[in-house]
């Protein structure tokens, strides 16, 4: 049974992109819409015995931000990585992620090699 | 799905924000100050531009960016908004639908973008040059890319913070990320960090990474691979090609001296150490000190590589000692026939007349010496710290204290004490015992105790000693100690005992150690289930040791463990039956006695038997169990010697003492003797061979009949 990836983003054409950017991983990519959406998807899997590799999560979504999402996923995982999508190369976004519980970054717009590389940080 | 498809996902989702964004503002015109619709309004530019951004429309992109800068602005009350913020806001989606959905003549529309940005960053306050930083966000995230020729070295010191997994980070990952850069001629993981097991947090890291890596990246690179965590954990990362050195070629595996460690970390160079000799001189200062005060390493260095060094001794010892058992074995064996030999040699000079043996004598003399340091070296080999073997014993007794409510400390003693290998993997599971049975039947409840003027909290100490050639392990605790008036009538009542039977208090104390004996009233959880103390006795006699209890009532119990100090070799009894010699396990003796015939008896069920003070004890005939010509035909012709197994007394018919000596053991192949009252045999010093009778399978043997 493989682990997912997903990716949580009010964008579809980010969504899209990183389902695309990463087919060549040959994992499975999860798309929410927002991180409430992520949270009932991720309750929904662990009833079927599904598992998440990884997240990716934007920041700013309506319903429940990147952080409040973290914030909340963290309650019932502290071992699963969370990676921040943030436009903002700011040290505050950044840092508001970290102190949720992010474990690392990615900056929109990326290539699809960047999100392959720091995907490959996190699952092997 | 394609680059067509993504882009059609994207011109979508632009229209729909598009669409959402014209009613939104409509609405805000209206109603200025509603803060949600700011932050809806934001979050459209937010998303607009990632997405522009990711299918290329680099346009797009840039100017949402500043449209988000705006209402950034709006979101966090800088100033409000006013119908000249409506109209940009306006025009600016007009730009965007005509850029994106329409064919535009690209000046007329690079004109119109360039007058809004103007306007826009009158509010925003933001300058060209602001502008230019967006347009070099790709070329950045590029610049990690480059890689240098040439080859590097660098050190890496890498320390996380304790609880960097609950980030979902995995320093592992980490490490094995960098591995893949270079060749990573150094890896020393520091573990001083690491808690006593019994407080380590499974979830917390511990570790220390020190990597020296060769690899022909650039320091760029190698800081990527930290990118997530060089900002809150301690990573130090340096470039040491200059300073290091070829003393990686040297071989790793011989002690090192601290000056040359650090040499090797590239932390200080070759003339550093030259000054720092110069500087230590024929004073008695530590080099590690000097190193520090000239400011050449920060103390943590210095302490990181004295701990290597150690690691490094202590890596060199653990090599050489790494033979495998049977080989020890073997040398312990020739050993045997090595003392034969001298033995052989010195009864050759006693034949001699004195002025022959003295040169003789003289040469045994410095051989046997030698000989006696060479066993102690050997034996010393097999030897092991019963520390660790104690040490275990703190979990269990804090789960068994918790688990019977009750407050207990457990005490190490002479840890250090060494046992033979094979003894100290088989002490743990009877030790285990003892120590529960004084928990469950020893320690009282804290209540109790205060009530007895004890600590609330009960003690057990484990004690490991030398003495007299043997290793004696005390079990101590301070509970109440064991009643031996209970302890007899538990016996009389199981048959053990004669009701009227004058039997010292330790003989009545020592049928605890009988099999299915238990004075707890009721069944404990733990212990008391009648198998107990019996196979406690049986183990540690299979390990050719004794076990004894002294205990007083109210004040605690100690069970003390007599242990060989090695099972290749007993302190052994010879005596004879008839021509021949046979070596009974001091151990096993209890003493040897004359009877008069008048205590002799034979008994119905149980054979023949003596009468040694109001007990009757067994007689065994061991000519007639091997078959061998023994002279004294009737127990009150020769002597008896008593011994004990699993509680069980025998006495055991012999025609006389010979003395006592060290017995090299040798194992006899089963096809010569299945007798199971033979453990071995050894070679005498005149060369004859004598079979050691094994007490313990004696006494099974005898209950068969």
């Amino acid at each position: 049974m493989s682990k997912y990836i997903m990716i949580i983003d009010d964008s579809p054409t980010i969504r899209v992109s990183v389902e695309m950017a990463l087919k060549p991983l040959g994992i499975p990519v999860m798309q929410a819409e927002n991180g409430q959406n992520a949270l009932d998807i991720i309750s929904q899997m662990k009833t079927k015995g599904e598992e998440i590799a990884l997240c990716i999560s934007d920041i700013n979504m309506p319903v429940l931000n990147g952080i409040e999402f973290i914030t909340e996923f963290r309650k019932n995982d502290r071992f699963t990585p969370v990676v921040v999508l943030t436009t903002e190369a700011e040290k505050d976004t950044i840092q508001k992620g970290k102190d949720a519980g992010a474990s690392g970054w990615i900056i929109k717009p990326f290539q699809a090699e960047d999100l392959v590389n720091v995907v490959k940080r996190f699952v092997k | 799905m394609n680059d067509a498809a993504l882009t059609e996902v994207f011109m979508n989702e632009s229209k729909e924000i598009i669409s959402n964004l014209e009613s939104d503002i409509v609405t805000l015109e209206e109603n200025r100050k509603d803060q949600e619709i700011i932050n809806r309004i934001f979050r459209y530019f937010h998303t607009l531009k990632g997405s522009s951004g990711i299918v290329g429309f680099k346009t797009v992109y840039e100017f949402t960016h500043h449209l988000e800068s705006l209402f950034d602005k709006v979101r966090s009350g800088d100033f409000d908004v006013d119908s000249d913020i409506i109209d940009i806001l306006l025009e600016s989606i007009d730009w965007i639908k005509s850029e994106l959905f329409t064919d535009v003549d690209s000046d007329e529309s690079a004109g119109k973008r360039h007058e809004l940005t103007l306007r826009i960053n009158r509010y925003t306050g933001k300058d060209a040059a602001d502008s230019a930083k967006s347009e070099n966000f790709m070329s950045e995230v590029g610049a990690y890319k480059g890689i240098g020729s040439g080859e590097r070295f660098f050190r890496i010191n890498a320390a996380f913070r304790d609880n960097i997994f609950f980030s979902g980070i995995d320093p592992l990952m980490i490490i094995e990320d960098l591995s893949t850069l270079g060749d990573v001629v150094h890896n020393n993981i520091q573990l001083k960090r690491i808690p006593d097991f019994f407080v380590l947090d499974p979830e917390q890291c511990y570790l220390t990474w020190e990597i020296i890596i060769r690899t022909a990246c650039d320091e760029m690179k190698i800081r990527d691979v930290f990118l997530f965590v060089i900002d809150d954990n301690e990573i130090d990362i340096e470039n040491v090609t200059d300073r290091y050195t070829d003393a990686r070629q040297k071989s790793w595996g011989t002690e090192k001296k601290l000056g040359e460690i650090l040499i090797e970390k590239g932390i200080i160079n070759d003339n550093d150490l030259d000054e720092l000799i110069n500087l230590q001189g024929d004073k008695h200062f530590r080099l590690g000190d000097i190193i520090i005060q000239q400011g050449l390493a920060s103390p943590r260095q210095v302490d990181e590589a004295l701990q290597e060094q150690e690691k490094i001794k202590r890596k060199i010892e653990i090599s050489t000692v790494r033979v495998e058992s049977a080989r020890l074995d073997n040398l312990i064996n020739l050993l045997g026939e090595i003392v034969i030999g001298q033995a052989s040699l010195h009864r050759l000079a006693e034949g001699m007349d004195e002025e022959e043996s003295f040169v003789l004598n003289n040469a045994l003399y410095g051989l046997d010496r030698v000989t006696r340091e060479f066993q102690e070296q050997i034996m010393s080999i097999r030897m092991v710290p019963i520390g660790p073997t104690f040490e275990q014993f703190k979990r269990f007794v804090r789960d068994t204290a918790r688990a019977t409510n009750r407050e207990i400390k457990l005490k190490i003693e002479g840890g250090d004490t060494e046992l033979d290998k094979t003894v100290i993997e088989r002490i743990g599971d009877p030790l285990k015992h003892m120590i529960r049975n004084s928990i469950d039947h020893g320690i009282e409840p804290a209540d109790t105790r205060a009530a007895k003027g004890k600590p609330a909290y009960g003690t057990i100490t484990l004690k490991a000693y030398h003495q007299e050639g043997s290793v004696y392990i005390d079990v101590i605790d301070d509970g109440s100690g064991i009643d031996a008036e209970k302890v007899r009538k538990k016996a009389v009542a199981l048959g053990l005992l004669a009701a009227d039977a004058e039997v010292s208090r330790d003989r009545v104390l020592s049928m605890i150690f009988q099999p299915g004996f238990s004075t707890a009233d009721q069944v404990g959880d733990l212990s008391g289930r009648g198998v107990g103390m019996d196979v406690v006795k049986t183990n540690i006699e299979d390990l050719r040791g004794s076990v004894e209890i002294k205990t007083r009532e109210g004040e605690g119990t100690l069970i003390r463990v007599k242990l060989p100090l090695t099972l290749a070799i007993i302190e052994g009894m010879l005596v004879s039956l008839g021509e021949t010699i046979l070596i009974v396990p001091l151990l096993s003796v209890i003493e040897t006695i004359q009877v008069k015939q008048q205590d002799y008896r034979t008994v119905e069920g149980r054979g023949e038997v003596i009468l040694v003070r109001g007990e009757y004890i067994s007689l065994i005939r061991l000519d007639r169990l091997f078959g061998i010509e023994a002279n004294c035909k009737e127990p009150w012709e020769g002597l008896i010697v008593i011994v004990e197994s699993e509680g069980e007394r025998l006495g055991i018919m012999i025609d006389d003492l010979i003395g006592q000596q060290q017995i090299v053991i040798k194992s006899i192949d089963t096809f010569i003797t299945s007798s199971r009252s033979i453990s071995g045999a050894t070679i005498l010093g005149d060369g004859k061979v004598a079979l050691i009778i094994d007490i313990h399978g004696l006494v099974q043997e005898i209950k068969k009949y």
